[in-house]
């Protein structure tokens, strides 16, 4: 048995249509109850419930015997009609009579002290003024009585005086401008599907199909979106089977803010709208999708005027600035952030991240310090204190970075290889060691890797372990071959075991990487030397002092050797 | 055996279900196959989808926690249960089912057990009462249907004192930590106090019962390792031993565990000291139990708590930059609208009124003696039917306030609220 891809959360009948006889729609009814999710929506589009009455009632008692049935079940039932003018005494006798049928669920609510499962929350269209002036005469009716309508009205200069008069507080406003009734009303839900997204923690980075299911009574057919293919409705589990989706969900979920301005405007829900671009801008980051991020952040910049929208906004296109390594333009939004949420830790650490690009590592750990203290969220709060320490380091200031470390979990592998870092700067080279090789069991990235193998080998090193300090600079250079620091001290490792053929070779690759280099030039001219060709070591340390005329031991050296030299000469 | 555990609160978003996570780790100890469904406002699930679940994991114990707030759900969900496994036996446990009255068994046709002990035994036997093959006496710790209109309470079960005795929903790895932020985690069970609407020193009566520290270190060194930082310490009294207390925060810092905690406790069980401790080790915020700014009222809640004790917690408690919340309720015995009013200024003189700051009206829950007998208390229960499973919860007036009052005092709470007046805790 195949399940449909989630739980019907909206299910929509159109009443109507060609003569099907309503059985068909009782029958679709009872297949797609059981697939409806614990709370659902049910919509009844009809263009006359007067006239269709009969048939409107009887699916309407179908639900509610269905309800009974399903007792897992809360439904909202939502009718959708037009309001003509002058009927709306035939109306509220309908509705008089429609909400009988949801008493036994109110007492049963009543009973258990709980909402009831049954609520009755019409759409009434008005597409006329006359239609609108009789749709607000309903309304308090209808207020009165628990049912809680929303209005759908035709665009018009009237539309500021009709809304003051709906209380858009406790009544929702749609407009007629979005297609077809149906089409009307799967919008707007949409658009309450996304409120949702946007500020759910689990669910705004996703987007998944809509999970609704809109049968026609008239063709008997389904589809789940109206941009959907229209297919049999003969039983739901070949229905779902077929499912494709003929409309990419992600392109109609970027277009719905746009195309819904006005709706938004109207509901004063234009934040919820800033909310949504918001979040599709921060999806689009995730994605790595620049362009549409951008689109998006700076579409909710507009739309929202909330500061903390706002706040986010600038922040997050501050971080992708960074990320996109144009810092300046980074700290322009991040400071402008700032003056919305004066002492932000969150921003105080990205202005941070700002100096760290440029290295200045004062005015970094300064940042770092007072976003500290402000606080952060704890998602950033462990890359914040590691930053920091990295500061620290840099400032030669080992002990401080130690601390720092020591707040922080127990350990990826960069926290291990900076704790590493911050005892082989104490001097503390056993535990140092220790700490590198943890940061390598914890499987570093692998930009990373040469880093680690590195510092394991420039602890040995200074353990005076030039062998195993040699395998390891091994593996950084095939790690990265390129790295500078890896062959210089490859070269010193080897020649300090006597191997000076090899060391010279790599320091000729140091100087392949850095030929600017004088240290590595003198190098060559100490291996040279202690090979016994005192030509070539003075000619290797000449060029290392062209270079760097303070090179101390190798100005000693080329003295040493040029006396010598001179001695031979006059011998 | 397979058994299913269901918590159902589908009206907030789904938090971790620590105590069905105690019940699957007893049961898979014992080699039992058990599922945690977990069932929040945003969790998707179709009756069919429920079906299937039964259909393909076929329990033959279903056990569910009962709310109040549930109750009308759980109906739905047991007629569903023993429609598709009509031999699943259902069990009913939580706060609700704890003292509900027996005669709520004659309107829940479908259930087979009511839980009265601590579920962890009680689960227990009836998993072996079951297997055994035959129920034709009480299963100990429940009342039992032996028959469709015929039932009877089994004996009493007695909990074990260190509740290491059971093994962790964490370490044993039964709880589905996937997207989570927090961890809740029980350290100790229990409340000592006497508060006459609480249902705990009733239930636990009137002692406390822990975990060594060194079993709550591992666990939060267990989550740790997976991320999570954040612990709610879901315990009554946290701080009620302060020398287990000190241990505690003291071993959070020695191990170095990365600690977010949010802990609840009385005022006069914390001071200067403890509350630096506190700050340094993690916690972010401190709930206190305030319930009324009226001493009064106070006595006649059976709460011995001086105002003056609450205030210096809540400064001290600021000090060290810790957050805090004030639980407080309305609609109490004895309490007069101007005292609700007053507890509402007070709570606003102290901490910003958002969260679990924003008050509720009292809930009379079955084990409470307010809801034993709310007439020797002036509480006055409104007419209408209600289902022998459900209690009174909200639908009383007092002595000092009518209904109409009661409701006037909740709407000046939500006007005062900063969030629209969204507890996260009942």
């Amino acid at each position: 048995m195949n399940s449909p891809p989630r739980p019907v959360r909206r299910l929509y009948l159109s009443l109507g249509g060609l003569p099907r006889t309503g059985q068909w729609l009782l029958g679709a009814m009872e297949m797609a109850f059981p697939l409806l999710n614990h709370k659902a929506d049910l919509y009844l589009l009809t263009e006359d419930p007067l006239s269709e009455f009969q048939e409107f009632h009887r699916v309407l008692e179908g639900a509610a015997r269905l309800l009974r049935e399903h007792s897992i079940l809360r439904l909202q039932i939502r009718p959708v009609h037009p309001v003509r003018a002058h009927k709306g005494r035939e109306l509220r006798d309908l509705y008089l009579l429609i909400s009988s049928l949801g008493r036994p669920f109110h007492q049963e609510a009543m009973a258990h002290q709980v909402a009831s499962r049954w609520m009755l929350l019409p759409v009434l269209r008005a597409r006329s003024e006359a239609e609108v002036e009789a749709a607000l005469e309903l309304v308090p009716f209808l207020r009165e009585r628990m049912i809680l309508p929303s209005l759908s009205l035709p665009p018009s200069p009237r539309l500021g005086e009709w809304a003051g008069r709906l209380d858009p507080g406790r009544s929702r406003l749609l407009l007629e401008d979005q297609g077809g009734a149906l089409e009307n009303v799967f919008l707007h839900d949409l658009l309450d599907e996304m409120v949702s997204w946007s500020v759910s923690p689990e669910g705004g980075f996703c987007v998944e199909p809509c999970s609704s299911l809109i049968l026609d009574r008239g063709r008997a057919l389904a589809r789940v979106c109206p941009w959907d293919e229209w297919r049999e409705w003969q039983d739901s589990d070949s229905f779902f089977l077929k499912f494709q989706g003929s409309k990419s969900c992600l392109d109609c979920w970027e277009e719905l803010p746009h195309r819904m301005e006005d709706v938004l405007r109207w509901n004063n829900r234009q934040e919820e709208g800033g909310r949504i671009h918001h979040q599709l801008g921060v999806f689009a980051m995730s994605r790595g999708d620049e362009n549409r991020a951008e689109l998006h952040l700076r579409a909710g910049l507009e739309m929202g005027r909330a500061a903390q929208l706002r706040f986010e906004s600038l922040m997050y296109l501050g971080i992708m600035r960074l990320q996109q390594g144009r810092p300046e333009e980074a700290q322009e939004l991040l400071e402008e952030a700032l003056g919305l949420r004066p002492g932000s830790g969150s921003i105080l650490y990205h202005l941070g991240r700002c100096q760290l690009a440029w290295k200045d590592y004062i005015e970094a750990s300064e940042l770092f310090q007072r976003a500290l203290a402000a606080g952060v969220e704890q998602g950033i709060r462990e890359e914040l204190l590691l930053q920091l320490a990295v500061c620290h380091i840099n400032l030669e200031e080992f002990q401080e970075a130690w601390e720092v470390l020591g707040r922080t979990g127990e350990g990826t592998a960069p926290l291990c290889f900076y704790r590493g870092m911050a005892l082989l700067g104490q001097g503390k080279l056993q535990e140092a060691l220790g700490w590198f090789h943890q940061a390598l069991e914890k499987g570093p990235e692998k930009e990373d890797l040469a880093s680690v193998f590195f510092y394991l080998a420039h602890c040995l090193k200074e353990m005076g372990d030039f062998g195993r300090a040699t395998k390891w600079l091994q593996k950084a250079l095939e790690a990265d071959p390129r790295s500078y620091e890896a062959w210089n001290l490859l070269g010193f490792c080897r020649f300090k075991l006597g191997l000076y053929h090899e060391a010279i070779e790599a320091f000729l690759k140091a100087l392949e990487i850095n030929p600017a280099s004088a240290i590595d030039l003198a190098n060559i001219g100490s291996n040279l030397r202690e090979l016994g060709d005192r030509e070539g070591a003075i000619t290797w340390y000449r060029r290392a002092l062209l270079l760097e005329p303070t090179l101390g031991f190798a100005a000693e050296n080329l003295k040493k050797l040029e006396q010598e030299s001179e001695r031979q000469k006059k011998n | 055996m397979n058994v299913l555990l269901m918590e159902v609160n589908p009206y907030v978003p789904p938090s971790l279900p620590i105590s069905l996570g105690y019940l699957a780790a007893v049961l898979g100890r014992e080699g039992h196959r058990v599922r945690i469904l977990n069932i929040g406002e945003s969790t998707q699930l179709s009756p069919r989808g429920m079906r299937n679940l039964l259909s393909e994991f076929r329990p033959q114990l279903v056990g569910m926690a009962a709310y109040q707030r549930n109750m009308i759900l759980l109906k739905g969900f047991c007629k569903l249960v023993k429609e598709t496994e009509p031999h699943a036996r259902i069990i009913l446990g939580g706060p609700q089912a704890t003292f509900m009255p027996s005669a709520g068994l004659g309107e829940l046709l479908d259930v087979d057990f009511i839980c009265r002990g601590e579920g962890e035994l009680v689960i227990r036997e009836v998993v072996q009462a079951l297997e055994s093959g035959s129920l034709d006496a009480p299963v100990p710790g429940t009342t039992t249907r032996l028959s469709r209109d015929y039932w009877e309470d089994g004996e009493e079960v007695e909990p074990p004192e260190d509740l290491d005795g059971y093994p962790s929903p964490f370490l044993d790895q039964v709880l589905d930590l996937e997207g989570l932020e927090e961890a809740i985690l029980l350290t100790s069970r229990g409340c000592p106090y006497g508060c006459l609407f609480c249902y705990t020193p009733r239930a636990s009566r009137r002692r406390i019962r822990y975990h060594s520290i060194e079993r709550v270190l591992e666990e939060m060194s267990w989550l740790n390792a997976r991320g999570l930082s954040r612990f709610w310490l879901a315990d009554p009294s946290f701080s009620f031993h302060r020398g287990r207390t000190q241990e505690l925060l003291e071993g959070i810092l020695a191990r170095g565990i990365r600690a977010s905690l949010w802990l609840e406790t009385r005022a006069d069980l914390v001071d200067e000291e403890l509350l630096k401790l506190m700050a340094k080790a993690g916690v972010r915020l401190v709930a206190y139990g305030l319930e009324s700014a009226s001493e009064r009222v106070l006595a006649r809640l059976g709460k011995s708590i001086s105002l003056e004790a609450l205030r210096r917690a809540v400064g001290m408690s600021l000090a060290h930059g810790l957050e805090v919340e004030l639980f407080s309720q309305y609609g109490l015995p004895g309490e007069t609208q101007e005292d609700a009013l007053q507890t509402l200024e007070f709570v606003r003189s102290l901490v910003p009124i958002r969260g679990n700051t924003n008050a509720q009206q009292m809930r009379l829950y079955f084990g409470t003696p307010f809801c034993e007998n709310p007439a020797h208390y002036g509480i006055r229960p409104l007419d209408g039917t209600r289902p022998a499973y459900i209690s009174v919860g909200a639908r009383y007036q007092t002595d000092w306030m009518d209904a109409e009052q009661i409701h006037r005092v909740r709407d000046l709470w939500q006007a005062a609220s900063l969030d629209g007046g969204k507890r996260m805790v009942s």
